[in-house]
């Protein structure tokens, strides 16, 4: 299988997606959990509600309207247009701000008195705390990007399928083979 | 009240609603330091841009969309409730709704209560039990794509796995996809296959959590085979997801009192003496559970 068809650019593609998407998602998710757990701002329970309401939406739903933004924003058929939507959600902001909201207070009050910003609070003492619940994470992130199936299509070129498609389509892909590749059918997005 | 609030100083983890009325009144008085709100902004910028962008703008989208006809090629134009006014008499519409309905309760109970199961039988140490836990996380491993072949094959009219198994007991072959009896119940059966293990992984980590002293304190009280259950692991797996029901919204979690019983894990219990409750002693769980 490896040798005759052309499985091995599948792979790359989804380690490329899911690890980038991956990384991305661990640092911008960490960052927006810890102030929302852990700084007082005007307007941080009504941005953690709307960010918890977004879980209620299941992914089938709001696919034709992201397929849209994603072609106004100039990105399909490219890896900025797979990845970038995948990267956002509010699963891994509430998973980390439940972390956070678990370390002692202690332990950042103890950084103002040696004379360091929040920056520094949140590098030196809340990401190395954090490790555990990030690896979780990042594992739980890899997998879901990883089997991805659905979004993956959407946003490639209907008329030369294949280009970035990851391991789960490859596969699928393999079902077909000896029926042609064009069994995938996607509309134009309008 | 006050509990709630001494919890939330000490940055313990808490869900429920009075403690988030609670901090809510409690930054209103507290005045906001405009330095620190900067930073917080600036932290959940990316964020702020992207959840807006890549999942609430096309929510609203879609419901915006409710409400136009939308040709195939770009052509909008308002239509007001009609679309509402098509799907409601139909048929298929609510078919599928319902079909939605059943999947969701049953996939969601059942699941949950497989993977409670399966966490109590993994929970203790024995021999061979990360073999046992390894091949029940197995499927959640392996691509969903891979398990749909795979299912696919296994269900197959006539030739398949799965269809053969009726047989020996006289049956004729049943085709587990194919019939619309069965079709549904099929699907939750394969769901729960899949993510059962995962649940239980959730669990078990939960339930490691609970400090020993729980289970020391729950013993001289007289642990029976019911009540171990009741509230003691159960209050202790705080870590499973936000999607699992939170069967115990109780603060008792911090405080170990008589009240919460549990059983003895098999990592650290003292062996027991017959002086502390004689009703124990003839109890089947703790001699099963030695």
């Amino acid at each position: 299988m490896i040798r005759d068809d052309s499985f091995i650019p599948y792979i790359l593609n989804s380690a490329f997606i899911a690890g980038t998407a991956t990384i991305f998602s661990l640092w911008l998710h960490s960052m927006a959990g810890f102030a929302l757990a852990r700084m007082r701002f005007p307007g941080r329970e009504t941005t953690f509600i709307v960010i918890i309401s977004t879980l209620l939406v299941s992914f089938s739903v709001i696919l034709v309207p992201l397929l849209l933004i994603v072609k106004a924003m100039g990105l399909l058929d490219s890896y900025a247009g797979v990845i970038l939507p995948s990267i956002f959600g509010a699963f891994g902001i509430f998973w980390l701000r439940q972390f956070y909201l678990g370390i002692p207070k202690e332990l950042e009050d103890a950084c103002p008195v040696d004379g360091c910003g929040w920056v520094r609070v949140r590098w030196h003492v809340a990401v190395p705390l954090s490790r555990p619940v990030l690896a979780a994470v990042a594992v739980l992130f890899f997998v879901a990007t990883w089997n991805a199936y659905l979004w993956p299509v959407a946003p490639g070129d209907p008329q030369q399928p294949g280009q970035m498609d990851g391991a789960a389509l490859g596969f699928a892909n393999l079902q077909g083979r000896f029926s042609g590749r064009g069994t995938r059918s996607w509309p134009a997005p309008c | 009240m006050i509990p709630t609030s001494t919890a939330d100083r000490n940055g313990r983890r808490i869900g429920t609603a009075v403690s988030s009325a609670h901090r809510r009144r409690h930054t209103r008085r507290a005045r906001y330091r405009p330095r620190e709100a900067f930073a917080a902004w600036l932290l959940l910028g990316p964020d702020a841009v992207g959840l807006p962008l890549f999942l609430i703008a096309p929510m609203l989208l879609t419901v915006a969309f409710a409400f136009f006809n939308v040709g195939g090629f770009g052509q909008y134009s308002f239509a007001g409730l009609s679309n509402v006014r098509r799907i409601a008499p139909d048929p298929p519409f609510w078919n599928s709704a319902m079909a939605s309905t059943v999947y969701a309760v049953a996939f969601t109970v059942l699941e949950f209560a497989i993977g409670f199961g399966l966490t109590l039988l993994a929970k203790d140490a024995f021999r061979g039990l990360t073999i046992v836990r390894t091949v029940l996380f197995a499927p959640y491993v392996v691509s969903l794509v891979v398990i749909g072949v795979l299912w696919k094959f296994l269900l197959t009219e006539n030739t398949g796995l799965a269809a053969a198994l009726p047989r020996p007991f006289g049956l004729q072959n049943v085709s587990w996809l194919g019939d619309p009896r069965y079709a549904l119940g099929t699907l939750v059966f394969t769901s729960i296959w899949v993510y059962s293990g995962y649940r239980m992984v959730m669990f078990v980590a939960g339930l490691l959590d609970i400090p020993d002293e729980y289970y020391e304190a729950a013993e001289p009280d007289g642990t029976t085979p019911a009540r171990p259950l009741s509230c003691g692991p159960v209050d202790g797996t705080d870590a499973a997801p936000a999607t699992c029901v939170r069967v115990s919204g109780s603060p008792s979690r911090s405080s170990p009192s008589s009240r919460c019983c549990g059983r003895s894990s098999a990592r650290s219990a003292p062996p027991p003496t017959s002086s502390s409750s004689p009703s124990r002693d003839g109890s089947p769980w703790t001699t099963s559970s030695r």
